[in-house]
């Protein structure tokens, strides 16, 4: 993607009211990840640090979004989970493209018994329910973040894949690729040089669009206790505790679970708009 | 390649899927540090209990022999025996598979119907407020965790309100004094043909909002599928001289533009069945509907072998076969799809 | 064409499926007019599955429901062995030969009258399947019919039988006229499975579904008698959602339920709708910490682990206040539980200076494992991790499967967790339980997990238990020898007795907890409250 392109999408993204939402959304959780120390009222309970006189706890002036079944500030845990969510949705993304990205080049570039098989083997994990692997997996790897991650990753990265074997493929037939073939240039270089710089931008915005998908993902993970372990603050953690609780004290699965829906809002608010700009006929992924 | 080649094609994919599914399935949950014949034995058992659930599950024998065996039984229809529940998994399954089924139909029924009105209504009022709030809407409904929007909603119409009630598929009380005839195992369908009105009532009011917490995934995805096939059909030129005629607006949307619409959306419809196939998972646990996703995570949570693999069979060949449905209509509806 | 094709198959099918439900609607009779008074109904909310609804080798929750469908020949009452089935017993002085004289006038469900012969083939049949809890029938040598009424049991070694014959786990008594008829043992828990019982107790089975529902009817020659006040149908509904069960219990919809949320209790108790019946049950949660494995090899360190674990936290913060500070290894209330054994308290200067002189002062790092899902024991390790950061302790916390953790433990203890948490109740109320499974050497380790080896230790036990059946005071005398030298050595922390929560809706009266039968409601005692 050229600079003047880059230009041009930012300018589209800014101008529709609900991207430059999303944007904003999006722009204002990443501040909050970085500076989650000083934005956090309490950053030692938002560790994990008990604060057991000031259990269950409604919203008020000093907690916010009132404290969870150990005292702590809800509030905080917010502010430090969008770290987790933020290390998740970059971390699954590119975990994904790491394996996806290579094998699609290869098969578009190489073509024929190489082709076939990557391509039946991404056809076998995409024709399996998509959570239903990554919920396999993660139980089998063991509960962690880590492995959450890597569950959702192995699900994930057949959709690179198949996006950058059809771009990889394009490019082959281009005259200066062909040129490069006849001039005696090795195959990794031509890769490396013509190929993958001209068929990775599609990908790279299919994966930002993806981080909200992931961030959703892992948090069904987490609220069934196989991502993240306590006391860390994962909105998806704090969504099943808070589970027990929802009755009685509503704001404690409540604030976590608006933050995941918020977020994964923003990103597919942006992610929306420039699929529109790119390629509307790209076919929407599915949880 | 011709059609009836890529339908082949796609069964034996299908069929590979499955197996390496059960190969996998299978050796992993031998493989890592678990202990079947403790989760068959219970609480607090005796060494001998132990080693006695290790024979009857054959753990004793090599791995692979233990596939055999596995295997063996599978061809003959036989899904072997839940770890955990002691119950055949195909009864297991078989039960609670109409739950699921119930759940699915009310939900996608919601979901075509606010999805289309919706989405006519923002393609006719393109870029309008209506619109941009329809959008948002879409986009929210597909961003929702699932597990905790049904969290809100039995806060507001249980607990706030007290409209609905808070999870279950139908009362207990209600079914022990109108006992149901269960014919197809879909409690409303089997109420309402046999005119157990009681059962009907209370099963409708039982499910309006596990149904109303999967929908919202698929109302996303119709509203802005059926949106941007209308903006494309309203632009065609015979409904620019059915304009011209002076038919009314009301007719051109439902009759002419609609019905070139539909058929389009109808396939997300399709896409979206395997994804509420999945989405129910977290959906039942929260409503604790008697369903396949709730059996199936706590197989899954307690490494239950012969029940995962079963619930993965009935899971993966639904994925695959609506999958493949969905994409013959599409190629026989658009035929530069063809491969 | 097509189109009309298409509408023709769907009226079709849709004709079929009516034809079909019309069909099915039409044999279900309809009794027009018949209006009979409605059975008065209880129902019990209670939170998993049923597993197996024969007597013999039921080893799990179960229990909720056989206890109502079956009887033992006895019945632990705080403390005491009362009759059940047997209305006296008696032994020889080295309690080696038991004689039980059996109620009269009993009936099955069947109608078959209940005698001596039952008793023999039911526990017989328990023994032979050798699974579940068939192990408390170990001194068993030979069970003898001496006449419809009395049975004799000859033992191997001298035991305490009354009481074993109260356990709630394997002692129940089957009709063996009827179950003998259905086949071989394994066709007969089949049977059983299918929704059958075979029992004396006060309630038949009428329908049952393992996931679902258990519903069971009042069973009229029941030898106890009715009063107009107990129920005709009591049913257990599996609601595995605590919120759920608390909504259903203020409401009515159910009548008496369990594990609730503990920081809803304190609301509840002032819920007019409700009452809230908390008793101390047999369970205590243990800390069980890996002796053969550095640091926690080191007695010193233990100890130190011990006095930094802050105890009145957990009971007060875990529990909401409704259990005890464990202080010892016997839960309280049980024989073998003694108030009067050194016990550790919360003590960080202590904690600290035991480190030093151990040459732990730097700190190190430990693995806990507890049961992924239960609730209490994430909150107690997330403490137990606050508090002993305090003692330069860094404490790595891991959620696995029961099954996953415990075949973890068992594999080799050298490279094992340092700190497990888990849970103990009795098969049957006796202190060797606890203190058999838990700390008595092993030679691969099954149930003691701090792979504890002790051989004073296990000789004081292995003494005590022969002696339960004739001297009781000597015995205790000597368990309170052991558990003594298990504070000495802390090869556990001895964490919380919970109490068993019940909540109760105030239209029945008549609830008594008995620990002896963990979560079990015995239907027959409720009545309507007037």
């Amino acid at each position: 993607m050229k600079k003047e392109e880059i230009i041009r999408v930012m300018k589209i993204l800014v101008r529709n009211k609900l991207s430059l939402l999303g944007l904003i959304i999006i722009i204002g959780l990443v501040i909050t990840a970085l500076f989650a120390p000083w934005l956090a009222p309490y950053p030692e309970q938002a560790k994990g640090e008990p604060n057991l006189e000031e259990k269950l706890q409604p919203p008020s002036s000093k907690h916010w979004f009132g404290t969870d079944y150990m005292g702590r500030d809800v509030l905080s845990r917010v502010i430090y989970g969008a770290r987790i969510s933020l290390i998740v949705a970059v971390a699954v993304v590119s975990l994904g493209l790491l394996i996806g990205v290579p094998l699609g080049l290869l098969a578009g570039f190489k073509g024929g018994a190489v082709d076939i098989i990557i391509m039946r083997i991404t056809d076998i994990f995409l024709s399996f329910p998509p959570l239903l692997l990554a919920l396999l997996i993660s139980v089998t790897l063991g509960r962690g973040l880590e492995n959450a991650i890597i569950a959702l990753a192995v699900s994930w990265w057949p959709w690179y894949t198949r996006l950058i074997r059809g771009m990889a493929i394009s490019i082959k037939e281009k005259p200066y690729v062909e040129v490069a073939k006849s001039l005696g240039i090795s195959n990794w270089k031509i890769i490396a040089r013509h190929i993958l710089p001209n068929a990775i931008s599609p990908v790279i915005v299919q994966g930002t669009m993806d981080m909200g998908s992931a961030i959703l993902e892992a948090s069904a993970l987490s609220f069934l206790g196989l991502g993240v372990q306590p006391p860390t603050a994962d909105w998806g953690l704090m969504v099943s505790q808070g589970k027990d609780y929802l009755l009685n004290f509503w704001w404690y699965p409540t604030f976590p679970g608006l933050a995941i829906f918020i977020t994964v809002v923003a990103f597919n608010l942006v992610g929306d708009t420039l699929r529109e700009i790119l390629d509307p006929r790209l076919r929407r992924r599915f949880l | 390649m011709k059609l009836w080649e890529y339908i082949i094609y796609r069964l034996i994919l299908a069929f590979v899927v499955i197996f390496f599914v059960i190969v996998i399935v299978f050796f992993v949950s031998h493989v890592i540090p678990s202990n079947p014949a403790a989760l068959w034995a219970g609480a607090h058992p005796t060494p001998e209990e132990i080693e006695k659930a290790k024979e009857m599950l054959h753990l004793n024998d090599p791995l692979i022999v233990q596939f055999y065996y596995y295997l063996s039984d599978l061809l003959h229809g036989d899904l072997g025996v839940s770890i955990r529940t002691h119950n055949p998994v195909l009864e297991d399954i078989s039960k609670a598979f109409t739950a699921t089924l119930e759940l699915i139909i009310v939900a996608e029924f919601f979901a075509i119907i606010v999805g289309i009105a919706l989405g006519v209504y923002s393609a006719v009022k393109k870029n309008s407020w209506v619109d941009n709030l329809s959008r948002l809407f879409a986009i929210s409904g597909v961003s929702l965790p699932a597990f905790w929007f049904g969290m809100i909603l039995q806060l507001l119409f249980f607990k706030q309100l007290g409209w609905l009630p808070l999870s279950g598929r139908v009362d207990t009380v209600v079914m022990l004094e109108h006992p149901l005839h269960v014919i197809t195992g879909l409690y409303i369908f089997d109420s309402l043909i046999t005119g157990n009105w009681a059962v009907f009532k209370n099963a409708i009011w039982h499910i309006i909002l596990p149904a109303a917490t999967l929908a919202m995934y698929p109302v996303g995805l119709i509203t802005r599928q059926v949106r941007s096939m209308m903006i494309e059909v309203l632009q065609e030129n015979y409904i620019r001289t059915a304009r011209a005629y002076g038919v009314p607006n009301w007719k051109i949307y439902m009759k002419y533009a609609l019905k070139n619409a539909i058929a389009p959306a109808l396939i997300v419809v399709g896409l979206s069945l395997a994804y509420t196939l999945v989405g129910a998972f977290l959906v039942e646990i929260i409503f604790n509907w008697p369903g396949l996703g709730r059996y199936a995570t706590y197989a899954i949570l307690s490494m239950d072998y012969p029940a995962i693999i079963g619930v993965v069979i009935i899971a993966a060949s639904a994925y695959v076969f609506i999958n493949l449905i969905v994409d013959l209509i599409q190629m026989y509806l658009d035929p530069r799809i063809r491969v | 064409m097509d189109k009309k094709i298409l509408v023709a198959t769907i009226v079709v099918i849709v004709i079929i499926i009516a034809a079909v439900g019309a069909y099915f609607a039409m044999s279900g009779e309809k009794k027009p007019g018949e209006q009979k008074p409605t059975p008065s109904t209880v129902i019990y909310g209670y939170m998993v599955e049923m597993i197996t609804l024969d007597p013999s080798t039921e080893f799990s929750n179960s229990i909720v429901t056989l206890a109502n469908l079956y009887e033992d020949l006895t019945k632990y009452v705080d403390g005491n062995i009362e009759p059940w089935l047997a209305t006296s017993w008696e032994s020889n002085s080295d309690a080696t030969v038991w004689t039980f004289h059996l109620r009269e006038n009993v009936k099955f469900h069947s109608g078959n009258p209940f005698t001596a012969e039952d008793v023999k083939w039911s526990i017989e049949r328990t023994m032979r399947m050798g699974q579940g809890a068939a192990f408390i029938w170990d001194p068993v040598k030979e069970i003898k019919v001496i006449d419809d009424h009395t049975v004799e049991f000859d033992l191997k070694y001298s035991a305490n039988l009354p009481l074993i014959a109260s356990a709630s786990y394997g002692a129940w008594i089957m009709d063996s006229k009827l179950l003998s008829s259905i086949g071989n043992d394994t066709q007969i828990a089949d049977y059983l499975n299918k929704g059958h019982d075979a029992g004396t107790g006060p309630y038949y089975l009428a329908s049952y579904d393992a996931k679902t529902q258990v519903v069971m009817k009042k069973f009229d020659d029941y030898w106890g008698g009715w009063n107009d006040k107990q129920f005709d149908i009591a049913i257990i509904k599996i609601v595995p959602d605590a919120s759920l069960r608390e909504q259903m219990v203020t409401s009515n919809q159910i009548q008496i339920t369990r594990e609730l949320p503990l920081d809803d209790i304190p609301e509840l108790e002032n819920n007019p709708n409700v009452k809230v019946d908390a008793t101390p049950s047999y369970q205590e949660l243990y800390g069980m910490l890996n002796t053969v494995k550095a640091p926690l090899n080191n007695k010193l360190v233990r100890q130190a682990l011990a006095y930094a674990t802050p105890y009145d936290d957990l009971v007060k913060y875990v529990l909401n206040g409704y259990g005890e500070v464990a202080k010892c290894p016997i839960p309280k209330g049980m024989p073998g539980y003694f108030d009067d054994l050194p016990t550790y308290s919360y003590d960080i200067t202590k904690a600290k200076q035991l480190l030093d002189q151990a040459g732990y002062s730097n700190g190190f790092h430990l693995l806990l494992t507890y049961t992924a899902g239960d609730e209490a024991e994430k909150k107690v390790a997330e403490l137990l991790k606050s508090s002993w950061s305090k003692i330069g302790v860094d404490l790595e916390i891991r959620a696995l499967n029961w099954e996953q953790q415990w075949s973890f433990a068992t594999s080799d203890p050298s490279k094992a967790q340092d700190v497990l948490i888990f849970y103990w109740w009795p098969t049957y109320p006796t202190p060797y339980d606890f203190l058999f499974n838990m700390f008595h050497s092993e030679e691969q380790p099954f149930f003691n997990l701090a792979y504890y080896n002790n051989s004073e230790f296990d000789h004081l036990i292995d003494q005590a238990v022969a002696l339960e059946g004739t001297d009781m005071q000597k015995a205790l005398s000597l368990y309170h020898q052991a558990e003594e030298i298990l504070m000495e050595d802390s090869p556990a922390l001895f964490l919380y007795n919970p109490d068993d929560v019940y909540v109760l809706s105030n239209t029945i009266t008549g609830f008594k907890d008995n620990p002896g039968y963990p979560q079990v409601v015995f239907f027959y005692d409720l009545q309507k409250a007037s």
